[in-house]
């Protein structure tokens, strides 16, 4: 690159100045459309109580039911939470387990290294197949972008008008928006990592499928189960917050101690699902260390 | 019809990339079990010569053929049959740095699979393949490291692997680029004695590009000396001339022609 490509030029200078006008008129825009104010972040009136009622529950959550009187056969909060807390595991793996498949296809299909093959003109066949190549690619980078536009929840308000409730849908609620996820980053990681072994694979003969699977996929596994860990951790606190739609994950529990201003409740679900979290992150990061250095 | 013609058969060929030429006219014919290098300083063609031996690289003009067929003339599967016949160690090797010595050695076998055969047999390694890369990495003197990381060894001992890995590929051709550029004099000494006893005992067709001409009239019996992508002389490295050389890698020279 020339000295000249590198200078900062006017226009360039200009641009940036634009830029940065732009992104500060949005912020201001967004705040005054809102009639956004800082007062609004005061308690309103009681409100106060409520909060100070809410944050006492921090201090002392509940191990027992808040409720005066409990139906007879009502198991013991506690193992309600652990209930909860294994429900909200389970949705998470299936999900997950399900999306992980999904993200393997739809990244493998969408790598422009599936589509382009090393050292050959005719990339995957000759004729139609090969001018259909860019079609079909585009289809496929479509179709990713569209299973992780819609949020999860959204997709869960979809899936319970269509299948009611039961624990498919929550289960595929979230495996196609993490899918979709899996699927974009996967096939960035396959197009980014070095090809040199995929040639020479190639020029010895490798069919353009081996190439792929011994030539790429080996050299962007590591990245890409570090990433799916990443993802199965969001996995659990989506499968928390489906509960809200009355799957019975943590957030189901959550919301009805809420509902019936039991906070010290609502704290114990909450210190519940953050242990979850923090156990499922310990875990996946001890995972990530063996995978990624060995 | 005369009989096909054995061996590996440059005809005129020229390779251009953007409109520069990298290879000019190039003729050149390779008998079953000769061993040749392509000497001359880089950018002179060795890498785009070697590369066109597996149609890594296609001509732009003339023909390259392996046993009389034509590279550019055969379909997919025999083009894939034809490059299985020929090892190729690309000056960066070309392994995958973060799997075992085993894998990397194990993967030379997939161009004479199917991909479901290759699928199968990469999920159930029988002891057969192992102790067969084994005694590989054992002539080489790497048996100890068979179930290493690539990415843990040295880069003599990587230069060994891929030469393993050829070797598993049971090929007829060993084509090499540059496979001395990134060692120490010694290593290379010891691999350039390695890649020719190989070649010997197992009857390979050894092409290598190398810039060491010194190491390259010792142990090589061919030479071929480009420049700027045409060959300046080829015949038997007891031939090759002072003048030769001089004008091989003489740059005022090479200016004027480039």
């Amino acid at each position: 690159m020339s000295a000249e490509a590198l200078a900062v030029t006017p226009a360039r200078a200009n641009r940036r100045a634009r830029l940065i006008l732009g992104i500060f008129l949005a912020a201001l825009i967004s705040w005054l459309a809102l009639d956004l104010s800082l007062s609004d972040a005061l308690p309103r009136q009681g409100g106060g109580s409520v909060l100070s009622l809410f944050l006492e529950g921090a201090l002392s959550p509940a191990t027992s039911y808040e409720a005066a009187e409990v139906p007879a056969g009502t198991p013991p909060l506690l193992s309600k939470v652990l209930g909860a807390v294994w429900t909200t595991l389970l949705f998470a793996i299936a999900g997950m387990s399900l999306a992980v498949v999904l993200g393997l296809i739809f990244g493998f299909l969408g790598a422009t290294s599936w589509w382009r093959d090393e050292g050959s003109d005719a990339p995957l066949g000759r004729g139609l197949l090969q001018r259909l190549m860019p079609v079909l690619y585009a289809v496929v980078r479509v179709w990713i972008a569209l299973m992780r536009s819609v949020h999860e929840l959204l997709w869960a308000i979809l899936f319970l008008v269509a299948f009611g409730l039961n624990n498919f849908s929550a289960v595929i609620a979230i495996a196609i928006p993490y899918g979709g996820t899996l699927a974009k980053v996967f096939s960035e990681m396959l197009d980014e990592c070095p090809r040199e072994s995929a040639r020479s694979l190639r020029a010895i003969g490798a069919g353009p499928v081996q190439v792929f699977l011994w030539g790429l996929l080996p050299r962007a596994f590591a990245d890409m189960s570090a990433y799916a860990f990443y993802r199965f951790e969001c996995a659990v606190r989506s499968s928390a917050v489906l509960g809200f739609f009355g799957y019975p994950t943590i957030g189901y529990y959550l919301k009805l101690s809420a509902e019936n201003l039991h906070y010290r409740e609502v704290w114990t679900y909450l210190y519940a699902l953050i242990a979850l979290v923090l156990i499922v992150e310990l875990w996946s990061s001890k995972l990530r260390e063996r995978i990624v250095i060995r | 019809m005369s009989a096909p013609t054995r061996g590996l058969e440059f005809r005129s060929v020229s390779v251009h990339y953007d409109g520069r030429a990298a290879v000019t006219e190039l003729d050149l014919r390779v008998a079953p079990g000769e061993a040749l290098a392509l000497v001359g300083p880089s950018g002179c063609g060795k890498t785009t010569a070697l590369s066109l031996c597996n149609a890594m690289v296609r001509p732009s003009q003339g023909a390259v053929l392996i046993d009389d067929e034509d590279l550019s003339q055969v379909s997919d599967s025999q083009l894939r049959s034809l490059r299985a016949r020929m090892g190729f160690i690309p000056q960066d090797l070309g392994l995958v740095p973060n799997l075992r010595v085993s894998q990397n050695v194990l993967s030379g076998r997939l161009g004479k699979q199917g991909l479901l055969r290759s699928v199968a047999a990469s999920l159930s390694v029988r002891n057969a393949e192992h102790e067969r890369a084994l005694a590989i990495l054992d002539e080489l003197g790497i048996g100890e490291k068979l179930f290493h990381r690539v990415d843990s060894l040295s880069g003599g001992e990587r230069q060994r692997v891929a030469i393993a890995r050829a070797l598993y590929q049971e090929a007829d051709y060993l084509i090499a680029d540059e496979p001395l550029s990134a060692l120490d004099p010694a290593r290379a000494r010891e691999t350039i004695t390695l890649l020719t006893e190989v070649a010997r005992a197992k009857g390979l067709t050894l092409l290598l590009s190398m810039h060491d001409i010194e190491l390259a009239r010792e142990f090589v019996p061919r030479l071929v000396g480009l420049r700027a992508g045409r060959v300046l002389f080829d015949g038997p490295s007891g031939e090759l001339t002072d003048e030769a050389l001089s004008e091989l890698y003489d740059l005022e020279e090479e200016d004027r022609v480039g």
